[in-house]
């Protein structure tokens, strides 16, 4: 992949996190400005960086959040917590479109109508909810300064010909809703950098894109060069003209991160108009105007418009008449047509001149004319049909003038910032100067004192230019004193702290204040000018890794912990085989060294491993958020012991568990609130999810305050379906019964929901927590509490295991089921019925042959000592009678493969040090069995 | 690649980016007799345009999408380089 796009990706997942946490936070606290700021940059960065790609659909939608966060965040709209839902929807439908990205490195073929859609439920909210008082808002402006309304056309525009400036005409109807009562259009020119084509930009595609673009032109900058060998394609000589259907703000607003290449001004459709042409005879015209009259008085436009365009098909000659019924023609069928308008054209075409003031007067009324006719009606169906360009249009001069402001503040801080640290520069260099050394090294301190200004300089406005420094120290040089360099410095010195007071004294105060409040554009700008280093040393702790190059590393720890076991067997046949203690002495001293920088390797790549569990929790509020909603249940969650960190597999293994468990504790275990009021509890729930370490174990615990489990319901919903017999029912505990939830095909909820309930779920979650070698268990109290608790090791990569004997072989069992190791005399074994059993310090414990749980043929014992291990299994204590105890080793466990998978009775392999395979027992699996 | 080369004719498919403008740029100053198919073009970058503005080959084929008729236009507009409009 793209190694841009895979960063997107990346970043955008973070981003995406970061904002739906945002959310989640807004609703406690609303309006807190700090997450506002937060959440609108992780949006703005996810926009703007989204535009490198091209997934326009996805950008769209992300514009359309950022929009109404930016009115959020000014104040003038509150989040609801309906935005909320489609704000989460369409970040959700963002984030599987990143996945979608992610595999197939481009989005899905329905992503621009679902972009559609969604956008336009955006948009639809940023009018629902403001767009009425901002449109009697315009036209209150409107009234005010209705002259000042629209510009003079500019020059480009003038220069066309009536058939263009009525192609115009033309396809600003075809971008404009027809109910749309505004006839405002932009002209604008953009002229691109010639150096964009480096930075990404692609301006043709940009102005393509303006919302309702209407036309567009293209001219060059230089003439293109004569020789082909002269021409650089990659060195933008074009240029765009442009029109839309749009106010000038809603242009910039589009163009805003290339705001300086772009001109634009705001005009009336009625403004295209120009006759020129000459004076045809009046007689071809009189007949027209005859049939012309009946339709103008009866307001009948579309049957004066036919009238139009068939005598404009019969007559060849161009002149002043023929322009007027052209551009009348174009105008009859948009809501233009009025009897003022109309009239004014018949006129033109009887022969009288249109006066400018007569047209103006025509679109000026209709300002005053809107202000009685626009009713909601009207704006409400633009809104839905034409919901860019309200939402555009209703972005006010506010907006333009902000993006307006922002440039030259930005500019100010930079230049003082700037200023500031060139000052001190500037001054070391004085000092410098000041100092006294021999001849030739002054010579050359000299020199690099002019470069050093020199460059300085280049970026800052002074009087004083490059030239009058090279004078400076030419003469310095042939005087062979400072003097004149020192001056001409003090002179640069002085006009800089002018300009540095200027900014005021709390200048450095206010800047830090704004480099917290600019957009990540402006802190890049900021970084160039150098002071902040801080910033990227911290970026430097931090170093974003691919798991698989960690699991690399993990495998090669594994084997050298295997490579390593093979050293004491060499120090082992150094004795035997060739007679040498020393040496073997030596292997073995080598053997500890290795030992332990295998271990400490191992757990440095462990380190790296681990992750916070906050990593899986942190999805919790946003499940129980969307939950609780969808059930009016009103609960609240508190997590704790986020920090604490745990293998990043063993974390993946956790995440569906968890959320099969939250989502069954608010579905199953939470009241309704009614109930929770008749009971006495707060109307508020709570669910807690705990993690917290013990020992080499990380355990979580789930717990809600709701009705909690009833052991008896358990217990006979678990004989009805067959998970426990009589005889059991009859001896189950309470405690023991409510582990039966745990078991495969029992559900008890009364009705299926489409959250939980299928009887399937739990037992998925021990069965997965169990592949991760860990257990779970749940506690109840009726009509209080639940608590689930879920035991899994902090790491799986590295197993200890015991190794056994037993008829001839070696096998191995985890450390972690070893209670004890004792050898015993056979005469102890006794016989309860048909069980073997030991009594052990008072307890008893039922024995088995190893060789009779695995099925093999056992060796015939030599002595009359049994070597007895004794594990804990299921929560009983079993003792296994085994031929010999071996060695402990760690070993890096592999799961059993192919056809080998089906052996429950492994639970994998491991390889030895001297390259046999060795068989890890699964005693749990052994013993229920037998 | 979006745009692939024939004996003669330079092909323009899809999307073409900004990194294939010399590419054609060396194809048409080879081959001055070349012509353009555009008939699957959906989008051209800038940096393409303006080289085929510089170029002005001859167009084979029109491209089907219609919002680019327009720029067949300015590319045909031999005499007045200037203004071509969108229809």
């Amino acid at each position: 992949m793209n190694p841009m796009l895979a960063a997107f990706i990346n970043e955008s997942r973070e981003l995406l996190q970061v904002a739906s946490k945002c959310f989640l936070e807004l609703e406690k606290s609303p309006g807190d400005q700090e997450i506002l700021n937060e959440l609108f940059r992780a949006v703005h960065t996810i926009k703007g960086a989204s535009g490198i790609f091209e997934i326009s659909p996805l950008t769209k939608v992300v514009h359309a959040g950022e929009d109404i966060l930016d009115r959020v965040k000014v104040g003038e709209m509150t989040l609801t917590p309906e935005h909320v839902d489609l704000f989460l929807d369409a970040f959700d439908q963002v984030s599987q479109w990143i996945d979608d990205l992610e595999d197939e490195e481009e989005l899905p073929d329905n992503a621009a109508a679902i972009s559609a859609d969604l956008t336009k439920q955006l948009r639809i909210l940023l009018g629902a909810d403001d767009n009425l008082p901002e449109v009697s808002k315009t036209q209150e402006t409107e009234n005010e300064g209705s002259r000042q309304q629209y510009e003079t056309l500019p020059d480009w525009i003038n220069g066309l010909s009536t058939a263009q400036k009525i192609h115009i005409l033309q396809a600003l109807k075809n971008t404009t809703a027809e109910t749309d009562a505004t006839h405002v259009f932009t002209a604008g020119q953009y002229l691109p950098d010639s150096d964009c084509f480096f930075t990404g930009q692609d301006p043709l595609q940009e102005v393509e894109q303006m919302p309702q673009q209407a036309w567009i032109d293209v001219g060059i900058n230089e003439p293109w060069p004569e020789n082909s060998e002269e021409f650089d394609p990659f060195h933008c000589n074009l240029r765009f003209y442009f029109t839309a259907a749009h106010g000038k703000e809603s242009t910039y607003k589009h163009f805003y991160h290339v705001v300086e290449s772009v001109t634009a001004s705001e005009h009336h459709w009625l403004q295209l108009i120009d006759l020129q042409g000459e004076m045809l005879p009046q007689e071809p015209f009189q007949s027209f105007l005859n049939d012309a009259e009946k339709f103008s008085t009866s307001e009948d436009w579309l049957s004066l418009q036919k009238l139009c365009n068939e005598f404009l098909g019969l007559i060849k000659q161009s002149g002043y008449q023929v322009e007027a019924m052209h551009w009348l023609s174009e105008l009859l069928d948009t809501s233009l047509a009025s009897p003022q308008v109309v009239n004014l054209f018949l006129k033109s075409i009887e022969g009288h001149k249109i006066q400018s003031q007569d047209l103006e007067a025509c679109y000026l009324g209709e300002i005053n004319q809107s202000d009685h006719t626009t009713t909601d009606d009207t704006v409400t169906s633009s809104i839905s049909e034409n919901s860019d360009s309200q939402t555009d249009s209703s972005d006010s001069l506010q907006r333009a003038a902000e993006i307006h402001e922002i440039k030259p503040k930005t500019l100010q801080v930079d230049n003082s910032e700037e200023a500031e640290i060139v000052l001190s520069i500037l001054e070391t260099q004085l000092h410098v100067l000041a100092t006294t050394t021999d001849q030739d090294i002054w010579k050359g301190r000299l020199r690099s004192i002019t470069n050093t200004a020199q460059r300085l300089l280049k970026n800052l406005i002074v009087s004083v230019s490059n030239t009058e420094f090279d004078n400076a120290l030419e003469k310095s040089l042939q005087e062979t004193s400072a003097e004149p360099l020192k001056q001409i410095l003090q002179s640069v010195i002085s006009e800089l702290k002018v300009d540095v007071a200027q900014q005021g004294p709390n200048s450095s105060l206010k800047k830090s204040k704004e480099i917290s409040e600019a957009t990540s554009d402006d802190k890049m700008r900021l970084d160039n000018v150098g002071n902040t280093n801080e910033r990227r040393q911290q970026k430097a702790k931090f170093l974003k890794v691919d798991q698989t190059r960690i699991d690399a590393l993990m495998d090669l720890v594994g084997e050298l912990v295997v490579a390593k076991n093979a050293l004491p067997f060499l120090a082992r046949r150094a004795e035997n085989t060739f007679n040498s203690k020393e040496l073997s002495r030596e292997i073995r001293a080598q053997h500890a060294v290795i030992n332990r920088i295998a271990e400490d390797m191992q757990s440095a790549v462990m380190a790296v491993r681990m992750v916070p569990v906050g990593t899986v929790f942190q999805r919790f509020p946003r499940l129980v958020r969307d939950l609780s909603r969808k059930l009016n249940k009103n609960i609240q969650l508190e997590l704790v012991g986020e920090e604490t960190e745990v293998d990043k597999t063993v974390i993946e293994d956790l995440s569906d568990p968890l959320i099969h468990i939250v989502r069954n504790s608010i579905d199953h275990g939470i009241e309704q609130e009614a109930v929770r009021a008749a009971a006495g509890k707060p109307a508020m729930a709570t669910i807690r999810l705990q993690a917290t370490q013990l020992d080499d174990q990380v355990v979580i615990e789930i717990q809600d305050d709701g009705k909690g489990i009833n052991p008896q319901i358990i217990k006979r919903k678990a004989f009805e379906k067959g998970v426990i017999n009589e005889e059991r029912l009859e001896s189950i505990t309470d405690k023991e019964a409510i582990q039966l939830i745990f078991e495969a095909g029992f559900s008890t909820a009364e009705q299926v929901s489409d959250l939980s309930g299928r009887g399937v779920g739990m037992d998925v979650v021990r069965t997965t927590i169990a592949n991760a070698g860990g257990t779970v268990s749940v506690d109840s109290e009726v009509g209080k509490n639940t608590n689930i608790r879920m035991a899994l090791p902090l790491s799986m990569a590295i197993t200890q295991v015991m190794m056994i004997r037993c008829a001839g072989q070696s096998y191995g069992v985890a450390f972690e089921s070893i209670v004890e190791t004792v050898r015993i005399s056979d005469k102890v074994l006794t016989r309860i019925k048909n069980q073997s059993a030991i009594v052990l310090r008072g307890r008893i414990i039922p024995c088995f042959e190893l060789h009779e749980l695995l099925e093999i043929p056992a060796l015939e014992r030599k002595t009359e000592e049994l070597a007895v291990l004794v594990v804990q299994v299921g929560g009983e204590e079993v003792g296994i009678l085994i031929d010999d105890f071996e060695e402990g080793i760690d070993v890096i466990l592999k799961p059993l493969e192919g056809i080998m998978a089906g052996y429950r009775q492994y639970s994998g392999t491991a390889l030895l040090g001297d390259g046999r395979v060795l068989m890890v027992l699964n005693l749990k699996e052994l013993l229920e069995c037998q | 690649m979006s745009i692939s080369y024939a004996e003669n004719t330079a092909t323009l498919d899809g999307q073409c980016s900004v990194e294939e403008a010399e590419g054609l740029l060396e194809w048409f100053i080879e081959h001055p007799q070349g012509v353009l198919d555009l008939s699957a073009l959906k989008h051209l970058h800038t940096a393409i345009l303006q080289t085929l503005l510089y170029l002005r080959p001859k167009i084979d084929k029109k491209p089907k999408e219609d919002s680019l008729h327009w720029i067949v236009d300015l590319l045909q507009d031999e005499t007045k380089f200037k203004r071509i409009q969108k229809s």
